[in-house]
């Protein structure tokens, strides 16, 4: 009995999360950003960014590839450059290679060939993983402020910059609570607050909300982009989803199966542009069918019936 | 509160049938098949020597939880210590880990005369089959526990700067992660601990003051005193059964914030 109580709870709190931030409210979603940007900077004393355009930072990948020990050729020739403030999804088959390009430019793994370039010193870089990767035993707001306290930032300093994020991601009132009494949506929020905070300039996001419900994952996706774009942070976006792909990136990469190469980039022609009715236009009928196509003449496994049409690419989000 | 209390008595009502239907058969086979008391005693029997023993039984109390807590602390200390030790590295697992497993295939039984020809008989002997028996549950729950570390995690502080084995990670991440199995080990050894005082007073125990529920059942046993030895059955898996929950409490009290399935093994 307690516990049907305890989940229907989390699932009014979603609700109310909802109306909060959904697309119906999208403005006053947008101005809650904008405050919440201003007194985070103010609270924490940071360098609030004058032009959000230049938090970003340019990322160019030069002739990549990645062998594993066991020998297994999982990239090979990985060019790309990705623009500051830019967001470029990757798509690709299930064992393409994406998730270990991203390693690659997060530094977690080093590339048994070529480069990846930042033009400088290595950016602050957030990464976002499929599961939110919490520790149970810390509310909210001290799982936020996990990688602050690594970096050793002073504790008044911690909760103010671990406040604001919390606010970005529209959970302030939910800082004291633990990941056991929070949905998977609210989690992955938690997540995303918790690379915010870092102030990353840099972004990897490896499918981050392929295990979520669809109805949650448009919403994050929504919010998500506000967030990038507002701050005008470099963004890598793997995804399965032709769909998320399309309506999150400025450009979209396809990578082939196995050893993943880069075999076409199709241009987003969106802007800024991002609201919900975007999903059921024709022009992202027509981004989501060029990217289809450059996935079938590949042999990509999973075209096949994504390039049926645009009824099943907006399902199979 | 009070529907709290109902569902609790909701709970243990069926497991109260149980032992009542349990004892009323004991009672009627022994009325009907009449058996020596010294082979097979009715419960009443069992209850008067528990009031009239009562004396005895206490001291076996006492002193078999004295040894079971301290073998089981001490196991907890040096369990949690060599795991700790072991978590260092890959290496050091795998050179020692091995014949861990290999020293918890030898049973505790066979190795409390040697404590005696050491240590001579008496509680620190008792102590040690007690530690014996409960150090295995508790060093390998807490290496696997140090080992489950959420690995995402670990690299994402690794790429603030921070080792894989630093300081940070061991305190906030490794340890944390490590108490529920921590406590599944605790609570596998809070039973065993009582079951090697146990085992550890009838074989090594001496009487008197230092007597325990063991040399109790052995007392009882060569005397034919059949409902003392089943008195003090009871009194040790009571004792047992105490342990446990306590452990367990403390356990569910530390692992309140745990999901559900994030802990490892219930009841």
């Amino acid at each position: 009995m307690a516990r049907a109580a305890h989940e229907r709870s989390e699932q009014e709190r979603e609700t109310q999360r909802c109306h909060a931030t959904g697309f119906e409210l999208s403005a006053l979603a947008l101005s809650v950003v904008g405050q919440a940007n201003a007194q985070g900077s103010e609270a924490s004393g940071h360098a609030a960014p004058v032009d959000a355009a230049q938090v970003g930072v340019t990322v160019a990948i030069e002739g990549v590839d990645r062998r594993f020990r066991t020998g297994f050729l999982a990239l090979t020739g990985v060019d790309l450059t990705i623009g500051a403030g830019e967001m470029v999804a990757v798509v690709g088959p299930s064992g393409c290679g994406k998730s270990t390009l991203l390693k690659i430019i997060a530094g977690l793994l080093t590339p048994t060939d070529g480069v990846v370039d930042f033009g400088g010193d290595r950016p602050e870089t957030g990464y976002v993983f499929q599961d939110a990767h919490l520790l149970p035993w810390r509310t909210a707001i001290r799982n936020v402020e996990l990688f602050l306290e690594v970096d050793g930032v002073r504790k008044q300093e911690r909760r103010d910059r671990a406040r604001s994020a919390l606010r970005l991601v529209g959970l302030a009132d939910f800082e004291g609570s633990y990941p056991a009494e929070l949905s998977g949506g609210m989690k992955m929020r938690v997540s995303l607050a918790r690379t915010l905070a870092t102030d990353p300039q840099l972004m990897l996001f490896d499918e981050p909300f392929a295990a979520l419900d669809e109805i949650t994952r448009n919403r994050l996706n929504y919010d998500l982009i506000r967030l990038q774009r507002d701050r005008g942070v470099t963004g890598v976006f793997v995804t399965h989803s032709i769909g998320e792909a399309a309506f999150l990136a400025d450009r979209v990469a396809v990578m082939s199966p196995a050893p993943g190469r880069i075999v076409g980039i199709v241009d987003v022609p969106f802007g800024d542009d991002r609201r919900a009715a975007l999903r059921t236009s024709a022009e992202f009928a027509a981004v989501a069918r060029e990217v289809s196509e450059i996935m079938a003449a590949h042999d990509v496994a999973e075209a096949h019936d994504v390039a049926e049409g645009h009824e099943t690419v907006a399902g199979r989000e | 509160m009070r529907a709290r209390l109902r569902s609790i008595v909701a709970g243990v009502t069926p497991q109260l049938i149980v032992l009542a239907v349990f004892l009323f058969v004991w009672w009627a086979a022994v009325r009907i098949l009449d058996p020596k008391p010294f082979v097979f005693p009715s419960p009443g029997r069992v209850l008067d020597t528990t009031v009239t023993d009562f004396d005895r039984l206490w001291i076996g109390f006492k002193n078999t939880l004295y040894a079971s807590v301290v073998g089981f602390l001490f196991a907890t200390a040096v369990g949690v210590g060599a795991a700790l030790f072991l978590s260092l590295s890959r290496m050091l697992e795998r050179a020692f880990f091995p014949w861990a497993v290999l020293l918890q295939t030898v049973p505790a039984v066979a190795v409390a005369p040697l404590y005696v020809l050491w240590w001579g008989p008496g509680r620190q002997s008792v102590m040690l089959v007690a530690f014996t028996i409960t150090l295995f549950p508790i060093l390998a729950n807490s290496l696997a526990g140090l080992r489950s570390a959420d690995a995402a995690l670990v690299d994402l502080i690794r790429l603030r700067g921070r080792r894989q084995n630093s300081w940070f990670t061991f305190t906030k991440i490794r340890i944390p992660s490590s108490l529920p199995y921590l406590f599944t080990g605790l609570r596998i050894s809070a039973g065993l601990a009582v079951i090697g005082a146990i085992v550890g007073e009838i074989v090594v125990g001496r009487g008197g003051d230092e007597a325990g529920l063991g040399y109790w059942v052995t007392f009882g046993s060569t005397q034919l005193k059949t409902d003392f030895v089943f008195a003090a059955i009871a009194v040790s898996s009571a004792l047992g059964i105490t342990f446990f929950l306590l452990v367990s409490a403390a356990g569910n009290r530390v692992l309140r914030h745990w999901h559900e399935s994030a802990r490892i093994a219930d009841t």
